[in-house]
């Protein structure tokens, strides 16, 4: 088979060309270099495949998938089947890492061997308001995000991914439903190193959508 | 996970976009139903994915992966690791098939509890 890296990346985008390039670029300044990403398109029309395709062409490690318009938990799933790293994690195309992001990720399930899943580790970057977002689960409510699961910050062995069956296709936070699920299965833990610069308040974020739609953007 | 499908079809393909629709079609009109269509792009620069992409929106189990040139084995695997299908096999980018094709041979594998391969006297003459 094609020769597998450690970890596979999986970044879903959805009309987002001008934004994604922070994402990879983050990526590719990671200081653990043992990586395949996998960018899953989920039927963009903003000209992305264009800008993407010489940037492949040139980065071997890189992979572009990509399907009709489904949503973000059935296009992660998507990544989840076709990754062929040993682990598995997720870069949301609107955040980027910091350069220890998953060097320091790699090295704690290695000396947790009995951990299958962590997740955490969010540095917050928007106003302050909007750190505030739509509570999954409270209809209605505002919630701060350091009381949210971060779907994206999820780091765990690919196999035990495919175990869990992945995401169910909720229009919003699938990792609220996700997490609770894989925790009665699997040892779940959450970890605090801050290496996941999560961006908030953009306006096509699903966070801000889903605030305006409900009439709650601010607390 | 997404809904799986019974036989995953991978189609590689590297600047056949004058040919591909032939490959496709001919899946389309299968009698066998339950199919994936897995498109691998081993880098085409013909125009490919631009005329693929609105047929992707109105396909849902369609699905084009693309990587950097790397030759038709590597590209097979690429399929192979990324197949929902319960079965799996192939269509390049040239050939076609009856509409018969993949219900003959999902019944053959139904239907025989061997692991062996056919015997040559099982291939078309």
């Amino acid at each position: 088979m094609n020769q597998n890296k450690k970890i596979s990346v999986i970044l879903p985008v959805y009309n987002r060309k001008h934004l994604v390039m922070r994402a990879i670029n983050s990526l590719a300044a990671q200081t653990c270099t043992d990586w395949e990403l996998l960018i899953m398109d989920d039927g963009s029309s903003d000209g992305l495949a264009e800008m993407l395709f010489p940037l492949l062409d040139a980065n071997p490690a890189w992979r572009y998938c990509r399907h009709s318009h489904r949503g973000l938990a059935l296009t992660r799933n998507l990544g989840i089947a076709t990754a062929s790293g040993e682990y598995l994690t997720f870069l949301d195309s609107d955040d980027e890492y910091k350069p220890e992001h998953l060097a320091v990720r790699l090295d704690y399930m290695h000396s947790h061997p009995d951990v299958d899943f962590i997740h955490g580790g969010v540095v917050l970057n928007g106003p302050p308001e909007s750190h505030y977002v739509p509570d999954a689960v409270h209809k209605g409510k505002m919630i701060h995000l350091s009381e949210c699961y971060i779907g994206s910050t999820l780091f765990g062995k690919t196999e035990t991914f495919r175990r869990s069956g992945g995401f169910k296709p909720l229009p919003y936070s699938a990792e609220s439903e996700f997490l609770p699920r894989i925790a009665a299965q699997f040892r779940v833990e959450k970890v605090a190193f801050p290496t996941y610069i999560y961006y908030t308040g953009l306006p096509d974020s699903i966070c801000t959508i889903k605030g305006q739609n409900e009439g709650i953007t601010t607390r | 996970m997404n809904q799986n499908k019974k036989i995953s079809v991978i189609l590689p393909v590297y600047n056949r976009k004058h040919l591909i629709m032939r490959a496709i079609n001919s899946l389309a009109a299968q009698t066998c139903k339950d199919w994936e269509l897995l498109i691998m792009d081993d880098g085409s620069s013909d125009g490919l994915a631009e005329m693929l992409f609105p047929l992707l929106d109105a396909n849902p189990h369609w699905r084009y992966c693309r990587h950097s040139h790397r030759g038709l084995a590597l590209t097979r695997n690429l399929g192979i690791a990324t197949a929902s299908g319960e079965y799996l096999t192939f269509l390049d980018s040239d050939d076609e098939y009856k509409p018969e094709h993949l219900a003959v041979r999902l019944d053959y594998m139904h239907s025989t509890k061997l692991s062996s391969a056919p015997s040559a006297d099982n291939f078309d003459k």
